[in-house]
């Protein structure tokens, strides 16, 4: 994954330096919803081929599942009780 | 979003599941990676091209560390209570909410450390947690809130689920979820080791 970091970091260059024709990063949303696709596809495909997720899934897929859910309220549970410390009044993020 | 997002991922499934050959998935592999390396080049593209966002950035101090804080505690809390539930210890069920979504890592970490059984669930609790986050992650931008929306992924809010964070919010809570995937990444091995060797 470190090169994928460092693909960010050089897309990170170019857009503060402003170098991006406006005619490509304006079809930049465009590109990434694609994209997004393309990987998520792939991503399904990995699964759907791998015996030992399909036949960990299988066996142990409840407990799994309980888990997911559990680890996923947990952690949007916390940070939304720790939101008014995090965000001040003003810092516009949603 | 969430939909396309599911209906994409389900097909992919049932077509490694019954169409393609098995073969394909050493190259699916290669093929995300190039493609999460293409995604996050646009991603970086946005954020730096949006400076108010480093200029926000700053307004958050040491404060931006409570919301990887938050994600990891939140996430052992939450497993350990589901593990009592289960029947598991404080240590197997917590481990397993340490991996954070890095299921390869979680995986292998606690197969080695504890058993086969407690590495799978891990590996697959995992898996089930990124999946879901790629649901998740436009559903709680919409209806929670932006900096919510970075929870659902874990540590994989630094590559994988970037993207559609990125997406759904926008390039302030981008370089968040970025820099909280970053650290998140960097403690999971820790987390998960300790949690391992509490005695109960």
């Amino acid at each position: 994954m470190w090169l994928c970091m460092m693909f960010l970091a050089l897309g990170i260059v170019l857009g503060v330096s402003g170098k991006m024709p406006v005619k490509i990063a304006e079809r930049s949303a465009g590109f990434q919803f694609w994209s997004l696709l393309l990987i998520l596809f792939a991503m399904g495909v990995s699964i759907g081929s791998n015996d030992e997720i399909i036949e960990g899934f299988l066996s142990i897929g409840l407990h799994s599942v309980v888990f997911a859910a559990a680890a996923i309220m947990g952690s949007l549970a916390l940070v939304r009780i720790l939101r008014p410390v995090i965000q001040h009044k003003g810092e516009d993020t949603r | 979003m969430s939909w396309i997002i599911l209906l994409t991922v389900v097909t992919g499934t049932a077509a490694g599941y019954f169409v393609l050959p098995a073969s394909l998935s050493r190259y699916s592999g290669r093929f995300i990676e190039a493609g999460v390396c293409f995604l996050l080049f646009w991603v970086g593209v946005d954020i730096g091209g949006s400076r108010e966002s480093f200029v926000k950035l700053r307004q958050y101090g040491w404060r931006i560390f409570l919301i990887p804080a938050g994600m990891a505690v939140g996430s052992i809390a939450a497993t350990v209570m589901a593990g009592w539930l289960l029947g598991y210890s404080i240590g197997e069920a917590g481990a397993v909410g340490a991996g954070l979504g890095w299921y390869s890592l979680s995986g292998v970490l606690l197969t080695e450390l504890h058993s086969v059984r407690l590495g799978t669930v891990a590996f697959v609790t995992n898996v089930v947690r990124e999946l879901a986050a790629f649901v998740l992650i436009p559903v709680v931008a919409a209806r929670i809130g932006h900096l919510e929306a970075i929870t659902p992924g874990g540590s994989t809010c630094m590559d994988t689920t970037l993207p559609v964070i990125a997406r759904s919010t926008g390039p302030e809570t981008a370089i968040i979820a970025f820099l909280s995937g970053v650290l998140l990444t960097s403690i999971v091995p820790v987390l998960v080791t300790l949690m391992i060797k509490l005695p109960f």
